[in-house]
């Protein structure tokens, strides 16, 4: 087994054990902000992963990794912060 | 010495004098900037018919008039795939598809454009409930025949990556735009299902984002369309020259 | 000669992660001005089933990563079978998806109950064409190179091919993940 496919092997395993965690998050922690806080930031931390190990956005013209990064965290942060402000109001 | 490519230059024009018209009578004077809420009651939409009779009428008159120059324009387009499939093998299914899709959409402009015409044609005398379906009737149709020009425009970019040249004719980003654009069309899949929010024919994803991104479409392929067909008459002129 | 034009598909997979981007939004906006309505109703969603597949998306996904990873090194047969592994794996998000479908409809939830569930049948709507449109290329990969190109273009068309197939399943993959973390898990207890 290369090192390429025992790498893509790797992100897979990863990527399921973090949904587990985000799914977890979402039925047991109590704190709603501290959950939806983690359910987002891993979201966006499994996409990066599949960004940079399954679709090596860095074989990408830059312009476009910097931007599906950017995406990433802006959905992540902008779901996150209208999550916020709907619950305060 | 004989050219291919005569009335290329004209036709492609055509595409763009067309969007310019559109933007002016279908949008503006057609009160399509954005179009009436379907959450409007009857009279309530009546009344706005009634007060902007006359400019919806004059905007869709010449709508009418000139929506043929989708097809025009789309032969212009036929034009410069017919010289890459010449190149690729001479397989002219895609430039088929593509020109049948651009014949169809000048009949999804003419056919709502004259639903609407009639709806401020005597709004004064009409019931308001008959004024709103004919209205509605044109909008149902406006949106929701897309397929005719997601084929056109699929066909063409599917055609057009195989274009060989160091510089293509039409430039990946805007191939790939474009496709993207006319698939996203599939949205307005729920537009008949709601009378208001985004999803509805004057909301913010089935009104601005997806009409905002077909008019960047429609002026990205303008463009590149005029400088191809111009591009393929130097080519021609040099392949000539040195003969 | 010929451009390199296969990270044209980056193009396209960025345009459309943006307009999933637009839709996101527009939910979040939508609930900000409904929240008791939007989690009352994504509690009737079934979390367990969206987070099954995302498991199985995901797994799909390392299936046609690895393809592409021995395709590059030109073993296509076994870029075939791996295809073919990724597209029966990912097969079951259909069973998953048509059955959670039937789950609502036969209790009489439609697109027309209320906003959430527009939203609900919109965005795993729209992101099932293109599952479906994942599939389609999915199995033109698994035919491996085309026997009706000469050799040497058939193996670097499919090269192409596999490669722009494999970024759009995975994207498939990646916005599943945003789709059911919003839907699904936001509004959960």
């Amino acid at each position: 087994m290369t090192g390429k496919i025992a790498g893509a092997r790797n992100a897979w395993l990863l990527l399921l054990a973090i949904s587990a965690v985000s799914f977890l998050a979402a039925e047991l922690v109590g704190e709603r902000h501290v959950a939806i806080g983690a359910i987002m930031l891993i979201a966006a931390a499994k996409i990066a992963v599949i960004l940079s190990r399954f679709m090596e956005v860095e074989r990408a013209p830059k312009a476009i990794g910097r931007y599906l990064y950017g995406w990433t965290i802006g959905v992540a942060v902008i779901v996150f912060a209208m999550w916020w402000v709907a619950a305060l109001g | 010495m004989k050219n291919p490519y005569r009335y290329g230059r004209f036709l492609a024009w055509t595409g763009i004098v067309m969007l310019l018209g559109t933007i002016v009578f279908w949008g503006v004077l057609g009160q399509n900037i954005p179009p009436y809420s379907p959450a409007l009651n009857a009279d309530e939409f009546a009344a706005q018919i009634r007060q902007h009779q006359g400019e919806i009428r004059i905007g869709m008159i010449v709508q009418l008039a000139i929506s043929v120059m989708w097809y025009t324009w789309g032969v212009a387009i036929w034009m410069v795939m017919r010289a890459i499939e010449n190149e690729n093998g001479d397989n002219d299914v895609l430039s088929t598809l593509q020109i049948w899709g651009a014949g169809f959409t000048t009949i999804v402009f003419i056919v709502p454009c004259s639903a609407w015409l009639a709806v401020a044609y005597r709004p004064d005398v009409m019931e308001p409930q008959t004024l709103q379906m004919v209205y509605d009737f044109g909008w149902m149709m406006f949106d929701c025949a897309y397929a005719l020009t997601t084929m056109q425009i699929l066909a063409w970019g599917v055609c057009v990556l195989q274009d060989k040249r160091e510089t293509p004719l039409y430039p990946g980003w805007v191939v790939w735009f474009s496709m993207f654009v006319v698939v996203s069309f599939i949205l307005e899949t729920f537009m008949p299902l709601v009378y208001d929010g985004p999803f509805s024919r004057s909301g913010v994803v089935n009104y601005f984002f997806e009409f905002g991104i077909f008019f960047l479409m429609w002026v990205f392929i303008g463009i590149y369309t005029l400088k191809a067909i111009g591009r393929l008459q130097q080519e021609h002129l040099a392949a000539h020259a040195s003969n | 000669m010929r451009r390199e034009r296969a990270p044209a598909i980056w193009i396209f997979i960025a345009m459309d992660c943006t307009s999933f981007g637009v839709l996101f939004l527009v939910f979040m906006y939508e609930r900000m001005g409904q929240v008791a309505l939007f989690d009352e109703a994504s509690h009737l969603l079934n979390a367990p089933l969206g987070f099954f597949n995302a498991c199985v998306l995901i797994t799909s996904s390392w299936l046609v990563a690895w393809a592409n990873i021995v395709g590059r090194e030109g073993r296509f047969d076994e870029a075939r079978r791996l295809m073919l592994a990724g597209m029966a794996v990912a097969s079951i998000f259909l069973i998953v998806k048509v059955i959670e479908y039937y789950m609502k409809l036969s209790v009489g939830i439609t697109v027309k109950t209320n906003a959430f569930f527009l939203f609900y049948y919109a965005l795993t709507g729209v992101h099932l064409m293109h599952y479906l449109g994942g599939m389609v290329i999915l199995a033109i990969l698994a035919q491996g190179p085309s026997p009706y190109l000469p050799a040497a273009e058939a193996k670097a068309s499919y090269l192409r091919w596999l490669e722009g197939g494999s970024l759009y399943w995975h994207m498939v993959d990646l916005l599943w993940i945003f789709i059911f973390s919003i839907l699904y898990l936001i509004g959960a207890r």
